[in-house]
């Protein structure tokens, strides 16, 4: 009888463990009582041309969002992706929230105290003590940016890192040159929807043969209740520069479920270089899978240059519904394409991630290093295209996708397209899929390390290889987040 | 019109003609393939979902005749036809466009409990077997097989036989225009039993364009096993839209191979659920295609039960502008648990103008499960070539011989060593760039003898 106990009670301490590491609290989801212009719900041209004047905008990126508006019209929600998306009302959605302020704040002292307050809980301090730390940010909270740090310190070396109404009013000509370039609005539902009402972002722009000192970071962060987040982000990496871009978001913990339709265009000429990283942790709903965010967001890199490099790394924890693939156009000779992610899943969460790798040019090299973690009733799937043009010779991609399954009411699924055109190509696609071994248990808990622990060490080890490629600082938090959605209670 | 509509309007208009000339099982079963025709729009294009390589719309928008009155056409198989695989015992049985012809042999070589007859008369004498509708019901081949199906091939093995020898069919095309044949192979393999069918697609001297609509319906019982065997060795303007769809038995397994070396377009498609605990499906392919060649292999295996295991291994040599799909999609359902599913596909482009798309995809919906897949596309490695080349091979035998290395795995799960040995040699010849002809098996049909 005792000998039958014993494994039992060892599951059941696994099971203990997993439910009390789904029960991780979402610490993000907290409302700031700010005052916000909300513009009615509802989207038309009206709404559109209301936006665009509101934001004082030129009429050539009106006609931009006109047009975009147009064919938005004529397109359908997409559905091929592998969730269960309820109907989505883009009538009820309100296409424009602003913090509201009286002037536009002219120094750090002039902002909405709460607004500081809100990003000091978010562990972004606006404050030129940042300096030190070596990063400067930019924060939009829902549709507007409010504060960008250190812009004159950059300035000073001609890099630009505003928000993206700055960028248009200041740098007409380079906004012009570059928007829609990577990302077409044509390009699909949600890029269309996004080139139409896209409220703010930022813009950076490296000038050629700069290396930005400090890295840039953005904090999203929806506020009001019943809106979307619509930003656009454009990088430009001038000749042989450099920049690493950092990425986070929250959102409160609401009943109801909020839209996420961002942009991120990034170009990267000559010898250039350009790091991404992401820690996506919009709220995800509650464990029955009331409320949380969609995050339906195009990103794509275009590596125009000869010898230029894009790096995304992601590590993405929260939303409802993730429908994202960041992507590299590796165009130029020589240009290299990096996708690191780990994609947490638990309760009730989906997602639908992984990268396109489009080799266009010749000795173009791409790897791609996914983890996907599914606990709960979640559903977590790759998809992903490696595709190689007949003209790109001596193409080099390795593409490794792992599962892990931390429960049996959870689905971990793969995708990948290998379209290969040209002969001289050498393409490799490998993929797991399994669950915490009872054997690594065993062996952690005989050297004395207790469930729990093991849990978290086995996950963390399994994410280490993408944590790996994160700045520093990032780093530190996603570990973090790792745990509070996973492996806190665990070890 | 597209190519769909042809098929309906012209089952509609002849349909008494059809029926008049099959039998009532097989008739009964139209008007849902009709209905599930007239569901879909137009038959899948190349660049739709899961047909990376192959148009079925092109290739059914020809105008084919279908042999539905069958008239007979004049020929003499004994002169005209022969098989490629000799020093091999087996029973064997022709298939002339759809219809069944059996060999003057074929009675005396099959064992006891092993029946292989006419599909039209099988379904005379044992219509109960024919009751269930072949799945998966809504796909346009099976639908489009379904609606002018008349005859073909019906195997049964009976309880407890474990039949030693082989049976072979040997497909081929007659007839004095183009023709679309609907091909059927029903496999019955009853509990504990045990058979393995070679299936060779063949040529014929005068061509035309030809076009195989093939599905092989395959039932195994408990215990059962079933090795088949798939030779594609027809003309460039044979094309063909096959489907195995299996139902297995619980412990049963299934070893089906498909092996292409010549032929127009071909799309193959594999459905196996696995819904009875530890059920066993081994899938393997090897594609050697050149010019204007297109080849798609599609496989669908869902894990529904515990303990079952599925392999799949996929190798592509491609020529010229050849261009290669290869879609796999392994569903492990809720429950599933101890479910053992490898795909592995590796792909070779041996020309600047060759295409190789591939889909490896993994649904899992539970966790005591292993599962894990592996693509690669690349190409002859140039060191192993220099290695050898320095130690005085000519190049261009050294890329056969490498080639032939790396097809060799899928040939080692032939289980028959005279077949296999065979296939190494008409692979070698394949790659050699020689048309293979058919010489000295030495068939007699009855219809020859008469």
């Amino acid at each position: 009888m005792k000998q039958e106990n014993e494994p039992r009670r060892a599951a059941d301490q696994t099971d203990e463990v997993l439910d009390r590491a789904t029960s991780g609290e979402y610490k993000y989801g907290f409302v700031t009582d700010i005052d916000t212009d909300i513009l009615p719900a509802g989207l038309n041209e009206d709404v559109v041309r209301y936006i665009s004047r509101r934001k004082g905008e030129p009429d050539w990126l009106l006609e931009f969002r006109l047009k975009a508006f147009r064919h938005w019209q004529t397109l359908e929600m997409p559905r091929w992706a592998h969730l269960d998306i309820p109907p989505i009302d883009f009538q009820a959605i309100s296409y424009y929230a602003e913090p509201r302020r009286k002037e536009g704040p002219k120094s750090l002292d002039e902002v909405d105290p709460q607004l500081i307050d809100t990003f000091n809980r978010l562990g972004i301090p606006l404050e030129e003590q940042k300096l030190h730390a070596g990063m400067a940010v930019d924060a939009v909270m829902d549709s507007v940016s409010v504060h960008t740090t250190h812009t004159e310190k950059l300035a000073q070396m001609g890099i630009v890192f505003c928000s993206i109404s700055e960028a248009v009013r200041d740098y007409p000509e380079l906004v012009r040159r570059y928007l829609g370039s990577v990302v077409s609005y044509r390009d699909n539902f949600f890029a269309a929807l996004n080139s139409a009402v896209f409220s703010d972002g930022s813009f950076v722009y490296i000038p050629k043969g700069v290396r930005c000192p400090m890295e840039l970071s953005t904090y999203f962060r929806i506020n009001a209740a019943g809106t979307g987040q619509f930003e656009r982000t454009l990088i430009v990496a001038d000749d042989d520069a450099y920049v690493s871009y950092l990425e986070g978001c929250t959102a409160p913990r609401r009943d109801e479920n909020q839209l996420h339709a961002a942009i991120v265009e990034i170009v990267v000429e000559d010898r250039a270089e350009v790091k991404y990283s992401t820690v996506q942790n919009w709220y995800a709903g509650d464990a029955e899978g009331r409320g949380g965010v969609y995050n339906f967001v195009t990103k794509r890199g275009l590596c125009r240059g000869d010898y230029s490099k894009l790096s995304w790394t992601q590590v993405e924890t929260g939303s409802a519904i993730t429908w994202k693939y960041p992507s590299c156009i590796l165009k130029g000779h020589g240009s290299v394409g990096e996708f690191y992610s780990v994609a947490v899943t638990n309760n009730r969460q989906q997602a639908d991630t992984g990268t396109k790798m489009i080799h266009i040019g010749s000795d173009t090299r791409s790897t791609i290093v996914s983890k996907g973690i599914s606990a709960g009733h979640s559903q977590n799937a790759y998809r992903g295209l490696v595709s190689v043009a007949p003209q790109a010779s001596g193409v080099r991609n390795y593409t490794q996708c792992d599962s892990l399954l931390l429960s049996s009411t959870c689905g971990a699924h793969t995708f990948p397209y290998i379209d290969v055109k040209n002969d001289t190509a050498i393409v490799e696609h490998e993929a797991t899929t399994s669950k915490i071994s009872e054997d690594q248990l065993f062996y952690c808990n005989q050297r004395g390390i207790p469930t729990e622990e093991a849990i978290g060490l086995i996950v963390n080890g399994y994410a280490r290889e993408v944590m790996n490629k994160l700045p520093m600082e990032f780093a530190v938090e996603a570990q973090k987040l790792l745990q509070i959605v996973l492996t806190d209670s665990v070890g | 019109m597209n190519a769909l509509t042809q098929y309906i309007d012209l089952y509609r208009a002849q349909q008494s003609v059809v029926n008049a000339h099959a039998p009532e099982a097989l008739n009964r079963r139209r008007a849902a393939a009709l209905a599930a025709l007239e569901g879909m729009e137009r038959l899948p294009r190349k660049g739709a979902a899961g047909f990376a390589a192959v148009s079925l719309e092109d290739m059914f928008a020809p105008d084919y005749g279908i042999n539905i009155a069958r008239v007979p056409f004049a020929a003499n198989e004994r002169a005209e036809f022969s098989c490629d695989v000799p020093n091999i015992s087996t029973a064997s049985a022709l298939v002339v466009n759809d219809e069944f012809v059996p060999t003057a042999s074929l009675a005396k070589a099959l064992p006891e409990g092993v029946e292989v007859m006419s599909l039209a008369r099988a379904a005379e004498t044992y219509p109960e077997l024919f009751a269930e509708p072949v799945e998966p019901r809504d796909n346009p081949i099976v639908a489009l097989n379904t609606l002018f199906v008349q005859d073909g091939v019906f195997i049964r093995v009976k309880r407890g036989v474990r039949a030693e020898r082989p049976v072979q069919l040997l497909s081929i095309f007659n007839a004095a225009a183009p023709l679309m044949a609907a091909r059927r192979i029903k496999i019955i393999v009853e509990d504990g039993a045990q058979a393995s069918v070679l299936s060779c697609d063949h040529p014929r001297v005068n061509d035309f364009d030809y076009l195989s609509c093939r599905v092989v319906e395959v039932t195994l019982g408990t215990n059962a096993r079933l090795d088949f065997y798939d030779l594609e060795e027809a003309s460039p303007r044979t094309a063909r839209a096959s489907v195995l769809t299996a139902s297995m038995g619980t412990g049963s397994i299934l070893n089906a191979t498909g092996i292409y070396l010549n032929g127009g377009t071909t799309r193959n498609e594999y459905y196996a659920p696995l819904r009875r605990p530890g059920a066993q499906v081994r899938l393997g392919g090897m594609v050697i295609a050149g010019s204007g060649q297109r080849v798609d292999n599609a496989t669908f295996i869902t894990h529904d039960s515990p303990r079952c295991i599925s392999r799949q291994l996929f190798k592509y040599a491609l020529f010229d502008d050849a261009e290669g799909a290869f879609e796999e999609l392994v569903t492990v359902c809720p429950g599933a648990d101890n479910t053992d599913a490898r795909q592995t596909n590796r792909n070779l482009l041996a020309s600047p103008q060759a295409r190789m798309h591939a889909e490896p995809q993994l649904i899992i919906n539970c966790d005591e499960v292993k599962a894990s897949h592996g693509a690669t596309t690349g190409q002859i490695d140039e060191k192993a070539l220099f290695y050898m080349r320095s130690r005085g091979i000519p190049e261009a035998e050294a890329r056969m011989m490498l080639i032939n290395a790396f097809m060799t795995d899928v040939l080692d799960h032939i289980e028959l060593p005279a077949l296999r040995e065979r296939l190494r040699l008409l692979t070698d010849r394949r790659l050699r760039g020689c048309e293979s002809t058919c010489r000295d098996c030495g068939i007699k049909t009855e219809r020859g003898e008469a």
